[in-house]
């Protein structure tokens, strides 16, 4: 019965206060979609997702770009373990990934939010903090 | 480590969001909780959750549901379904109160639905996007908007309704009580078949002022059996969105003869369909005899250039009602700006708001803008994103700012070709223009020397910006030391965005100190993809809660 009062105060308490997420959570939501959600509207791969994912939402300004990796969350916890560069302290993905570059179409930062999907297949640089990923730093085509 | 009791796995891979849940917390017996309620809703097939991996002691319960929807338990409103009788009693006795139901990205359990539908029944307005609402839905909502009189908007854009789920619809649009002021069926995988339904309800329900029905494959057919319905003498409506509905030039004849005979039509949007310049020449010359007082034209992406530019430019000569264009995303160049300009210049044109982004204009263009700026009274705001105006161009419009005639609110210069060498303009310009509220400058290399002599201007008493936008402006520290008295000084600054700048810690910390002083007004500070420390995190939620009036958004 305790437990059951515990349970609902701290469910009342979460839902009333701040919003509870770790920085690699939200690195998640914000980055990656693995398999990539096929939506209704292709071209609105985009929108639909950042709204999914409340990138964007009502009352927020538009983020002008975002990128969503198709690739699972451990390839990029793996990237953390690998050596960083000396300069910047990102760490990169040793394959390249499947992406999905949005990028905010010249409209307004008040939703509702249009974006341009552009698919790569790049490298991925993170900030690391942890050992989990927790901002994604920018991606890059590999040298060849 | 956390156990799924009913999934019978550990919690821990976390990449696998789809079509799983998964819960940690600090207190089992929570999270088994939280587990149960959230499988409650959880409508996607269960898979095994691979892997382990170790999560911070600070991890809280986060939730996704069969779609990769956030389900988690959040302070907001719209955030997933609430978890508790109690709590869901509260939230629908506020809607009621309100009569207004607003629901964004929420699968529906049965149960659930059955009890928005009680709240339904006495709405006025009604927002369901991206609910995974099918035609099944549609027969309930059909006799809500059956039996609910004062029901005046219906929004349900990004649900898979389909023809049939628009067939039971209309079935309640029809009813002669139904008086439906919005209908917004934005993506929602309708085809032209839909189009005779809504020709009816056109035709019939003269309370019917807006229809959205842009992102559905009506086509150029389709379209025209709506025109047939807006023809109708019992059809009041005032605004119509056919964005992306794969319409094509042979559009445009049904299209003016609805503008013919409809006065009470005020806005247009067009965007996103392949129309080229024949068809929006055609589009013009209609907009130019029809009787109607047309305000708002969107035209973005629809193969416009130049050549069409003529007859855009008669449309703002001749309609002084037109207050918003928008032509973005249309290659017009500077040929195309100048022949526009020759419309805009003229008296009868009273142009408000203003959109040209990414329009292959340079900083030729920038002459008759700068006139346009300096003369045009009634112009309040004008993009120019996306185009290479660089320092030249954009000194020029800074001189016309300068001009006590203008009257500019909003001016929108991201990603234009700037760099530090116009800061100094920009500065005198935000120094002597009272008017300009608004000013996105991100995405240009400012650098922190550019931002400094910016912050100059901002500090002169005439200057009263209230929104600034530096977001990608190669911005350090450096510069966060002059920003943060700016911050703490302008009580008209209310919006700031410094995203994708590497403020790093030091500068953040800078921004907090401002953000802490009573001089400070603002009241969303907007920095989307910067990377900072714990330790800073952590300062920012405690500013956020002890100063619940700013909202730091990233």
């Amino acid at each position: 019965m305790a437990g059951w009062v515990l349970c609902m105060t701290l469910v009342l308490a979460a839902l009333a206060g701040a919003v509870g997420e770790t920085r690699y959570e939200k690195f998640l939501r914000q980055h990656v979609d693995n398999p990539r959600t096929s939506t209704l509207a292709a071209h609105r791969y985009c929108e639909t997702m950042l709204a999914r994912r409340r990138v964007t939402a009502p009352g927020r300004p538009c983020k002008p770009s975002n990128t969503f990796v198709h690739a699972p969350a451990e390839d990029l916890v793996a990237a953390c373990s690998q050596a960083p560069d000396p300069t910047t302290g990102f760490h990169s993905t040793p394959r390249a990934m499947s992406l999905t570059a949005c990028r905010l179409r010249g409209g307004d930062t008040r939703p509702p939010c249009a974006y341009r999907a552009r698919q790569v297949q790049h490298h991925v640089r993170v900030a690391c903090r942890d050992g989990l990923p927790v901002h994604l730093a920018g991606t890059y085509v590999a040298p060849s | 480590m956390i156990r799924c009791e009913k999934l019978k796995l550990p919690l821990s891979s976390p990449g696998a969001f789809y079509n799983t849940c998964f819960v940690t917390s600090q207190t089992p017996s929570c999270a088994q909780c939280l587990l149960r309620k959230a499988l409650r809703s959880c409508h996607g097939r269960k898979r095994a959750v691979r892997g382990q991996q170790r999560f911070p002691p600070s991890s809280r319960h986060h939730v996704y549901d069969s779609r990769g929807c956030v389900v988690t338990a959040a302070g907001r409103r719209r955030l997933g379904p609430p978890r508790s009788a109690r709590h869901r009693q509260q939230r629908d006795l506020i809607s009621t109160v309100k009569m207004e139901l607003d629901i964004q990205c929420e699968e529906m359990s049965p149960s659930r639905w059955a009890e928005l539908l009680t709240t339904m029944k006495s709405c006025k307005s009604i927002r369901l996007d991206d609910c995974n609402l099918s035609s099944s839905n549609c027969e309930d909502l059909s006799s809500i908007i059956n039996t609910n009189p004062s029901l005046t908007e219906l929004k349900l854009n990004n649900n898979e309704l389909g023809d049939a789920g628009v067939e039971y619809l209309c079935k309640g649009l029809l009813t002669p009580s139904c008086s439906l002021q919005k209908l917004w069926l934005q993506n929602c995988n309708l085809t032209s078949a839909s189009c005779e339904t809504l020709r009816s309800v056109l035709s019939a329900q003269p309370t019917l002022t807006e229809l959205h029905v842009g992102d559905n494959k009506l086509g150029t057919a389709g379209v025209k059996v709506l025109c047939q319905g807006i023809m109708n003498p019992s059809c009041k409506l005032q605004k119509l969105q056919l964005e992306y509905c794969e319409l094509t030039a042979d559009i445009v004849e049904a299209l003016n003869a609805a503008l013919q005979s409809k006065p009470t039509l005020k806005e247009l949007s067009l965007s996103n369909n392949t129309l080229g310049d024949t068809a929006v020449k055609q589009l013009c010359r209609g907009l130019v005899e029809a009787s109607c007082n047309l305000e708002l034209l969107h035209l973005e992406n629809c193969g416009i250039t130049s050549d069409s530019c003529m007859e855009i430019s008669a449309v703002l000569r001749n309609k002084s009602s037109l207050m918003d264009l928008s032509v973005g995303d249309n290659k017009i160049g500077d040929s195309g700006l100048a022949l526009l300009c020759q419309g805009m210049m003229h008296p009868s044109c009273k142009i408000q708001k203003l959109w040209l982004w990414d329009c292959d204009l340079t900083s030729a263009s920038c002459k008759d803008l700068s006139r346009l700026i300096s003369t045009k009274e009634t112009l309040t705001e004008i993009s120019l994103i996306d185009n290479n105006l660089r320092d030249s161009g954009m000194e020029m419009l800074c001189q016309a700012l300068k001009d006590p005639k203008s009257k500019l609110q909003e001016l929108w210069v991201r990603e234009c070709g700037l760099t530090t060498a116009c800061c100094k303009a920009v500065s005198s310009a935000v120094s002597t223009n009272k008017h300009l509220k608004v000013l996105h400058i991100g995405e240009n290399k400012l650098g922190d020397a550019g931002v400094e002599l910016l912050c100059e201007g901002l500090m002169h008493p005439n200057c009263n910006i209230q929104s600034l936008w530096l977001g990608n402006c190669d911005l350090t520290a450096g510069c966060c030391a002059t920003l943060a008295t700016v911050m703490a000084t302008k009580q008209c600054l209310t919006e700031l965005d410094l995203s994708y700048n590497p403020l790093d810690d030091e500068g953040i910390r800078k921004i907090c100190e401002a953000l802490r002083k009573p001089g400070c007004n603002v009241q969303q500070l907007i920095l989307y993809d910067i990377l900072w420390s714990s330790e800073v995190d952590d300062e920012l939620r405690a500013l956020e809660e002890s100063k619940p009036e700013v909202k730091i958004i990233s």
